[in-house]
């Protein structure tokens, strides 16, 4: 009796001690729930006399019980491969036991035990023990000893899992601010884009990324770029998707609809894809979507909710990218017109004599001057002033070649520079546009009003090697035009002959 | 003091429960000869690989060394996750000590760069139970073509041989890669297969592929191969090997060591066991085109990420060696790639050796070599686990196969777009 008494007492001692040697192996956190798992097992198989012993974490994605950890008897750590679907079926003791409607259970006559790992409301998983290969039925003595670890193990999970959550919002919070830092100083549109979407890659882990945008004018939701962790970086401005809302800002452009728009020729499989809206200024801009396509890991909470923080950040930065575009544009483009100012033009004439140089090439200057436009402003007032500048500019750009490069000089000179052109075909193209102006009318009231031009051409290399020069061939050539009639056209090499 | 360099190592269970056991024995007899480099192993199962090395490769948090399955070579250049080791392999002339189909998985095609060397090669073959077929009077010959191997197995299916009714063919119902392994054979004796030749479209939802899928799953539909509810690791081999479960069962040459010790006399074969006896072996059944069986195999792979590239090139070479080839076979049952180890195990002609090696040598087949064939994988995986679930659902019919397949085969095509 004595010796029995002993032998349970030295057993419960063992056991206890066993469980705080579990209990000390959670705090080392820094290990990883895997290895932690891997030691709490070879522990409980030591204390107690299993022939195995596996861990399985429930996985919400799956909804199933995934093997986490497993160990043998006299082998040690195995290779878990093992998932169990959990069902609502009595009948599935496993499933029956995870979702609480019993402790444990207790089968394959007597030789497998089933118990919950549970904190609180929340389940966690199972542990299976089994004896199979010594093939003794399991006591009562050793559900005791084994719920004893379930209740250790259980609610150091979660303080494992809780941890390692908190690790990672902490680790996303710093990289997201570093994306917020550079999205700041990131002016460019293109660069903008680039940005976000290798963010959502690099940092945020995802597969794939791309990004749409709303363009209100022409109602379209229309494609940017994609990228994916292949450093494919491509541009999809061909997927382009009508938006069924009208107007408001308030409306929800983004309806279910028309993301199935968005979606359609994409599958969508249940986590691997995910979009958020683009909103800055509580108007919605565009969406950004990502996908786990190639890994298929599904895409987790916490996954999407730094998806949104990236979006809320994203959205701010391609508005502020768009603004410095617009700004850019304004100041390098005349209000009235559109066509590029004095200084801008400058620099790209700067520009062109530089490439000709260097390829050897030819090119025109043209400065159009409006004759006696002062006139017109003095006569029928500055609104039809603009109107004839309008005329002009609008015959401008729609007569010029795409690589031509127009500006505006002055209150009422053009300029244009005509790449590849010699002094014939920049003739040929001046007495064009000449008889164009010419033809043109404004209707004022009662009255028919029409303008002409004066127009000078100098040409690079001939006429003149740099601007300067360029410009006062062009200037003289002008000159001579008004100083004879007005009304005409004369090349530079031509205002030498007087 | 030599500073002390630690390389992780990522492998998959080859062997089941020895695979860590053995590791972690040929790991200590490495670091003692490289006492300035400790290896640190991790067991990542196969259902879960594929993602935790596409997840590891997107943080650029690689292990050092990495196994990887032999089709998964050009996706995982594709995403500049593999050190490209041509020059070390030239240095130490490696290519001509491996087999040339499982070198051809090393390299890139077109580039002649090698990102990987080959670790170990495996073969499916068909396990019998001697002792079942001569009790119902049936000869093994019979398993040469689907129709009377379809016949085998209705013979089988039910009858007790006095532990209880037994399963005809024991298959594993688990959803991972495996379960393309097993099917694939099926697919390619009809004359399907799972890409268009061009590797650009889906091919197994097209009528050939879709009968060979259809054969083996109405196997499972048939009962002739009971779908099990519950798993643990390798129970459907156990359960063959060593419960009296099925008659018959498909699977790989690894069942040498965990099973079936000796029973392909090689000069590593110490004591065979003594069940082995009862056990026969043969070729999968010819289709009606040929006769396939799946030719798998891993190879080791260093990280492009990895600060310790020379360390772990030691270990690789270490790991594909002659000294631990004979060993992973001997305990694990991995068919060494390297010829001389291969030939030196299985040179001498036996009947078994015959299964063996025409196995793999005239009848084997793998996997393309194209970007994301894992994610294609995972997709195949979803669709055959629609078929089991549907058998156990009794939902499953010719329709339903022909619907999930277009559909598997839509989300195959897109992968294969991007």
């Amino acid at each position: 009796m004595n010796d029995k008494t002993d032998h349970e007492s030295k057993r419960l001692q063992k056991h206890l001690s066993s469980l705080q040697e579990v209990s000390k192996v959670f705090y080392q956190l820094e290990l990883g729930l895997d290895e932690i798992l891997k030691i709490v097992l070879k522990i409980l198989i030591e204390d107690l006399n299993f022939d195995m012993v596996i861990i399985f974490l429930y996985d919400e994605y799956s909804r199933s019980l995934e093997c986490a950890q497993a160990t043998k008897k006299d082998k040690g750590i195995i290779a878990g491969e093992s998932r169990i679907p959990v069902t609502d079926n009595d009948a599935d003791l496993v499933s029956s036991v995870f979702l609480g409607k019993m402790d444990y259970a207790l089968f394959g006559d007597d030789l497998q035990l089933c118990m919950a790992l549970r904190a609180g409301d929340d389940r966690i998983g199972v542990l299976i023990v089994d004896k199979l290969l010594s093939k003794t039925s399991i006591a009562q003595e050793e559900i005791g000893f084994l719920t004893d670890y379930v209740k250790e193990i259980s609610k150091n999970i979660q303080h494992v899992k809780t941890y390692q959550s908190n690790f990672r919002k902490v680790s996303m919070l710093l990289a997201l601010s570093k994306i917020s830092e550079a999205m700041a100083s990131a002016m460019e549109f293109e660069t903008a884009l680039s940005i976000i979407l290798n963010s959502a890659i690099e940092i945020l882990k995802f597969d794939r990324a791309k990004l749409y945008l709303i363009d209100k004018e022409e109602n379209l939701l229309k494609g940017q770029i994609s990228a994916d962790i292949r450093k494919v970086v491509k541009p999809i401005t061909s997927e382009r998707y009508p938006l069924t809302a009208e107007g408001d800002k308030d409306a929800d452009i983004l309806s279910e609809t028309n993301l199935d728009i968005v979606l359609r020729g994409e599958y969508e499989t249940a986590n691997l894809f995910y979009y958020v809206p683009l909103v800055a200024k509580e108007t919605k801009i565009g969406i950004l979507v990502v996908d786990n396509v190639f890994s298929r890991q599904p895409i987790t909470q916490e996954d999407k909710e730094n998806l949104v923080t990236l979006a809320n950040h994203a959205a701010v930065t391609i508005e502020n990218a768009k603004l410095y575009e617009r700004v850019k544009e304004l100041s390098i483009r005349d209000s009235l017109t559109g066509l590029y100012v004095h200084g801008y033009f400058l620099q790209r004439l700067e520009q062109e004599i530089e490439r000709a140089r260097r390829f050897k090439d030819i090119f025109s200057l043209m400065i159009i001057d409006i004759d006696d436009f002062k006139k017109y402003n003095d006569v029928y007032g500055h609104s039809v002033g603009d109107r004839i500048l309008e005329l002009l500019t609008d015959l401008l750009k729609r007569k010029s070649r795409s690589i031509d490069i127009a500006g505006r000089y002055g209150g009422d000179e053009f300029v244009v520079i005509l790449p590849r052109i010699s002094h014939d075909i920049a003739s040929l193209v001046a007495k064009r546009f000449h008889e164009l102006i010419g033809k043109q009318r404004l209707f004022l009231e009662d009255k028919e009003i029409s303008f002409t031009v004066s127009i000078g051409i100098a040409v690079f290399p001939v006429d003149g090697v740099d601007k300067e020069e360029l410009f006062r061939r062009a200037d003289k050539a002008l000159y001579w035009a008004k100083q004879h009639g007005k009304n005409q056209i004369c090349l530079a090499k031509n205002a030498n002959k007087e | 003091m030599r500073k002390v360099i630690c390389l992780d190592l990522w492998i998959m269970p080859n062997g089941g429960y020895e695979t860590s056991q053995f590791m972690e024995k040929e790991i200590a007899d490495f670091e003692q000869t490289h006492p300035n480099i400790k290896v640190n192993l991790s067991i990542i199962p196969w259902s879960k690989a594929w993602q935790r090395i596409i997840t590891a490769a997107k943080s650029k948090e690689l292990p050092d060394v990495f196994q990887i399955g032999n089709s998964w070579t050009k996706t995982l250049t594709a995403i500049n996750a593999l050190t490209d080791v041509t020059d070390k392999a030239i240095m130490d002339k490696m290519k001509n000590k491996f087999s040339l189909t499982s070198w051809a998985t090393c390299e890139v095609q077109d580039s002649n760069k090698i990102y990987a060397l080959p670790w170990f090669v495996d073969v499916r073959m068909l396990f019998y139970r001697k002792d079942f077929f001569e009790k119902l009077g049936l000869d093994p010959k019979e398993l040469d073509k689907w129709e009377s191997f379809e016949d085998v197995c209705k013979a089988l299916t039910g009858f007790d041989f006095g532990s209880g009714q037994i399963g005809a063919l024991g298959v594993s119902d688990l959803k991972d890669q495996g379960l393309v392994h097993d099917v694939a054979p099926w697919i390619w004796s009809n004359g399907g297969d799972f890409l268009t030749a061009d590797r650009t479209a889906a091919a197994f939802h097209k009528e050939r592929a879709l009968r060979g899928i259809k054969f083996y799953f109405d196997l499972m539909q048939k009962g002739y191969a009971p779908i099990l509810d519950r798993r643990v690791p390798g129970q459907p081999l156990y359960d063959f090997f060593t419960l009296d479960k099925y008659g018959m069962c498909i699977t790989g040459a690894y069942v040498f060591a965990n099973y079936l010790r000796g029973f392909i006399e090689t000069p590593l074969s110490i004591q065979p066991s003594k069940s082995i006896e009862k056990f026969g072996v043969t070729f999968l059944p010819a289709g009606p085109i040929g006769r396939f069986t799946f030719q798998g195999g891993s190879n080791l792979s260093i990280s492009s990420y990895s600060a310790n590239q020379a360390e772990a090139w030691q270990l690789l070479k270490f790991l594909t060696s002659n000294e631990f080839q004979m060993h992973q076979y001997e305990i694990v049952g991995a068919l060494p790639s390297l010829t001389e180890t291969f030939n030196y195990l299985f040179g001498e002609r036996t009947e078994k050796k015959k299964v063996l090696i025409e196995s793999y040598s005239k009848y084997g087949r793998s996997h393309f070599q194209v970007d994301f064939w894992g994610s294609v994988e995972f997709i195949l995986v979803e669709f055959f686990g629609k078929i089991i679930d549907s058998i156990k659902a009794h939902k499953y019919n010719e329709g339903f196969l022909v619907k999930e397949a277009n559909q598997a085969a839509e989300q195959v095509n897109y992968i294969l777009s991007l």
